[in-house]
């Protein structure tokens, strides 16, 4: 999780391969004639090679084993870098290139350079799309999308996932688990599917609005490009790490939605982060601060680029304008509790505040009765709290615990109580879960408030200030749209009707396009290694006892 | 001054870790191995009653919850990752002499298992109220958890500005004010601010692990009432150095003026200095320090299996406090007692200063020290004139 694992924190770097089976599976075979005779002397030129070809190990490997999670950051951070992004740009110029831009990323780097969110997009198109940018040194990129448009999608569509499975009762359809978790956040994704894989099925299965925007790109371009899905080189601009792993998922690539035996291509090849994006500047001698602000004007001739118009329509946000708190991490819980105010005319909203300001719950009722209990969770600590709730509660008191078992009653009655009075946490709806604690403008990849490219002037003495600064370029960045665009459909209706165009299009159906699945993350070798040599390794590790 | 040996247990099956002395009734408990906790009697020396069952791996650490009456709870944290909270009534403490022994062990109730840590759990340790419960692990992180009500707990906060396995926690004797050590030889100290908790001083000094820290109690003689209560730890360097706070640069009523934070960053930091450093006579890894709150007493166990007592030199540097009158005085240290082959030829895990309570106490302030080894052994000792 970004909060917990960010590069500053790669000297985390758990032993790489104290359980990694890869290195195993690529061990070359020994060599199968032993010397007869014992007595033979292994001349150099006979003897095993030793030079052997170095182990690979890609990302998606350490998806599927798990066996080092914290070091999975450090192998993601070289396989999906900057320098891969500028390899694939010089190695395959014949490509269609596409970044993907989060809102979070924009305004980081609008507070990091004193401009506007908006103005801050611009200048990110200018730097990928125009010689002003990175094109005066090679190629650069054909088009720059914002996640926004496919956020709306996202949010609509949770909303009516949640709508379903309070109708569908507690296990409802899809065996769903109530309360619904949201799953735009990779790092608590993988959490779940790494060490608590029992909460799996409390997942929302819609995708995050990256995977969405990649999807949809690949899904409407490919039948024009060159190639086909491999020649499109999607590249997300991402506030996290994380995003990283998202970009790795074997569920979302091609082959969840194209017909054929093709080899399936990543919906998103490439996550940066917004630093990694500055970096990607300078290795091209680009001096962002220095780049034009105004719309660059791309020439837009092609069928390809009027397909993309679609996806670039601006939208309105209802969201941020009916509500102004919506969160830093696209405000599913304040769409979603939008809705279902709409659904029950005569229904109110109340809003509880947390512990702490990373938590908070929506409670929507009527007079008779409570209808939904949503909630904001933000950070490891809070997920701790909720994960613990969630869990069985024969988990959490271990039973068969020797003689102990035979006098619980204290303990019955106190969780008797806990049932029947107030806030049970089964009977929440729909949790926002993200694991940074200040959602995702605070995620580990964004421009720090010590960070060498800040403007002159603009820096802030602590993390937490400069954090302030960016949520407002934020929030306004929504503001701007609303005020700023001419003639924008409202978004319900843009959602519907791109949906159905995108499916018209592709022939593909949305339960293909938008939804996805999870899995427990099996390590073998890890469980093995935890029973038989954990005191070997705790000895090695952290210095014994 | 020598250490004479009161008693020794019967073993258990398996090295001891830890030793806890009850905060109001005579109880030990201890940590150990096999997986279980003992419940020992102060008065009588006899084994009373044994947690087990509970852990799937050695207890490392046991704390009982201050505060309470007519009820004792006490905390195991295991080498299993979690985090054992298990209760009893006292009620019924008064006919133990009386009654049969063996229906005791009845008596402890499984109240429910905190997990979350990712490895090994070494330290677990309440605050002095009993509202707060801090675990630290070799997953490098010191957890403090909040019980919202009973046999409900909550994750106040997760911390890990250690870059290494952390061995033991600590609190204050009065204030909100939690240490923490680590085997990256540093010591870090934590205050809660305005809504997160906060590493608010690092402690560096030590040139190898830190083993244990433990607060002097404000009843302790040494202790002054302008610097507040010390804080002595001991380490795999073979020193054990003593700590004062000179300064805090904004006070928690400070901090909870500036706006609602989402991030650590707020400005209650600390500084604290080494003001001694105790003569050295281990020569192997320090596993414990304990201050008495009677005596002002220092007592260390080592792995080389001697405990040592220590006291300090009641001169104030007079030359330091000239200088600067901010400056807390360097005090020296001299040893009164050692004792070598506490526990035969095995490790001594712990020790820990105790209120007499059996037949022989003379009086209120008298003390033994409860020592527990490698050998399973928990033994008893007194310090006598030579």
């Amino acid at each position: 999780m970004s909060a917990i694992l960010s590069a500053d924190d790669l000297n985390d770097f758990i032993s790489p391969g104290v359980a990694c089976i890869k290195p195993i599976e690529t061990l070359p075979a020994a060599p199968d004639q032993l010397p007869s005779n014992s007595y033979e002397v292994v001349r150099e030129d006979k003897a095993p090679p030793t030079d052997l070809p170095p182990a690979q190990i890609s990302l998606t490997d350490c998806l599927a084993c798990s066996g080092c999670v914290t070091s999975a950051e450090a192998v993601l951070v070289s396989l999906q870098s900057h320098n891969e992004v500028l390899a694939n740009l010089n190695a395959h110029p014949e490509k269609l290139f596409i970044a993907l831009m989060s809102p979070q990323s924009k305004a980081s780097l609008a507070t990091a350079y004193g401009v506007s969110a908006d103005v801050a997009g611009h200048m990110i198109e200018r730097l990928l799309c125009s010689p002003e940018g990175i094109c005066r040194e090679g190629r650069g990129f054909d088009f720059v999308l914002d996640t926004n448009a496919t956020r709306e999608v996202a949010v609509r569509f949770a909303a009516e996932e949640v709508v379903t499975a309070m109708h569908g009762g507690r296990d409802g359809v899809h065996g769903r688990k109530m309360p619904i978790l949201a799953s735009a956040c990779p790092g608590f994704v993988c959490y779940l599917e790494s060490t608590q894989p029992a909460l799996i099925p409390h997942l929302s299965r819609l995708k995050s609005p990256q995977a969405i925007l990649g999807t949809a790109v690949k899904s409407l371009l490919y039948k024009d490009v060159k190639d086909g899905v491999n020649g499109i080189y999607v590249v997300g601009v991402m506030p996290c790490f994380d995003k990283k792993l998202e970009g790795a998922r074997g569920e979302l690539t091609s082959g969840a939605w194209m017909e054929g035996n093709e080899e399936a291509v990543r919906d998103v090849d490439c996550v940066i982060t917004t630093r990694e994006l500055i970096s990607l500047a300078q290795a091209r001698g680009v001096d962002f601060a220095t780049l034009p602000q105004s719309t660059p004007l791309l020439s837009s001739s092609n069928t390809t680029s009027t397909l993309l118009q679609t996806l670039k329509s601006p939208t309105k946000s209802s969201t941020t304008k009916a509500n102004p708190t919506p969160g830093t991490s696209d405000g599913y819980l304040t769409h979603i509790a939008n809705h279902i105010l709409t659904l029950y005319p005569t229904s109110t909203l109340r809003i509880e505040p947390g512990r702490n300001s990373d938590t908070i719950d929506y409670v929507i009722s009527t007079p008779e009765k409570t209808i939904a209990r949503l909630s904001r969770c933000y950070g490891f600590r809070n997920i701790q709290n909720l994960v613990r709730r969630l869990k069985p509660a024969k988990t959490r008191a271990l039973p068969r615990f020797g003689k102990a078992i035979t006098l619980q009653r204290k303990p019955l009655a106190a969780a008797a109580v806990r049932q029947a009075g107030g806030k049970s946490d089964a009977e929440y709806t729909y949790v926002e879960v993200m694991a940074c604690p200040g959602g995702c403008t605070n995620g580990g990849g964004q421009v720090r408030y010590d960070d060498e490219i800040i403007a002159s002037g603009l820096g802030a003495g602590t993390q937490k200030e400069w954090l302030g600064k960016v949520d407002e370029a934020y929030y306004s960045s929504t503001e701007d749209e609303e005020n700023g665009e001419e003639g924008g459909v409202p978004q319900e209706e843009w959602v519907e009707r791109f949906v159905e165009e995108w499916e018209n299009r592709t022939g593909i159906s949305k339960d293909k396009l938008l939804f996805t699945g999870y899995r427990k993350v099996e390590n073998d070798l890890g469980g093995r290694l935890k029973e038989v040599s954990v005191v070997e390794l705790a000895s090695k590790d952290g210095g014994g006892w | 001054m020598r250490l004479k040996k009161v008693t020794s247990l019967p073993p258990q099956a398996e090295r001891v870790w830890q030793v806890a002395i009850h905060p109001t009734l005579p109880l030990i408990a201890t940590a150990s191995s096999d997986k279980t906790a003992r419940i020992i009697s102060l008065q009588t020396y006899d084994p009373l009653s044994t947690i087990e069952g509970g852990h799937k791996r050695s207890i490392r650490s046991v704390a009982w919850k201050p505060g309470l009456t007519g009820e004792s709870v006490l905390c195991t944290g295991s080498f299993d990752a979690t985090i054992g909270i298990w209760r009893r009534y006292e009620h019924d403490l008064d006919v133990r002499n009386s009654q049969e022994g063996d229906e005791e062990e009845e008596e402890w109730r499984f109240a429910l298992v905190l997990d979350g840590h990712e490895s090994e759990v070494k330290s677990v340790a309440w605050s002095a109220g009993g509202n707060f419960l801090a675990t630290c692990s070799r997953d490098k992180t010191v957890w403090i958890w909040e019980e919202i009500d009973e046999d409900n707990f909550e994750t106040l906060e997760v911390m890990q500005e250690h870059t290494q396995d952390v061995k033991c926690v600590a609190w204050h004797p009065e204030e909100v004010l939690l240490a923490s050590s680590s085997y990256d030889n540093t010591i870090r100290l934590y205050r809660e601010g305005s809504e997160d908790w906060v590493c608010c001083s690092l402690l560096e000094g030590h040139t190898a692990t830190v083993w244990t820290i433990e607060f002097e109690k404000p009843t302790s003689p040494g202790y002054r009432e302008e610097w507040g209560a010390r804080l002595a730890s001991c380490s795999d360097d073979l020193s054990i150095k003593v700590w004062t706070r000179i300064s805090r640069s904004g006070s928690a009523a400070e901090a909870k003026k500036a706006p609602p934070s989402i991030l650590r960053g707020e400005s209650i930091e600390e500084n604290w200095v080494e003001t001694s450093t105790l003569p050295q006579v281990h020569t192997r890894a320090i596993y414990k320090v304990s201050w008495s709150s009677k005596s002002g007493r220092i007592v260390s166990c080592a792995s080389d299996g001697r405990i040592v007592v220590y006291e300090e030199i009641a001169s104030v540097d007079t030359e330091m406090a000239e200088r600067d009158e901010k400056k807390p005085p360097m005090t020296g240290w001299k040893v009164v007692a050692e004792i070598e082959g506490a526990h035969g030829v095995f490790e001594v895990n712990c020790v820990q200063w105790s209120k007499r309570w059996d037949k022989d106490a003379k009086g209120e302030n008298d003390e033994v020290i409860v020592s527990c080894g490698d050998d399973g052994v928990v033994s008893v000792w007194e310090l006598e004139d030579a």
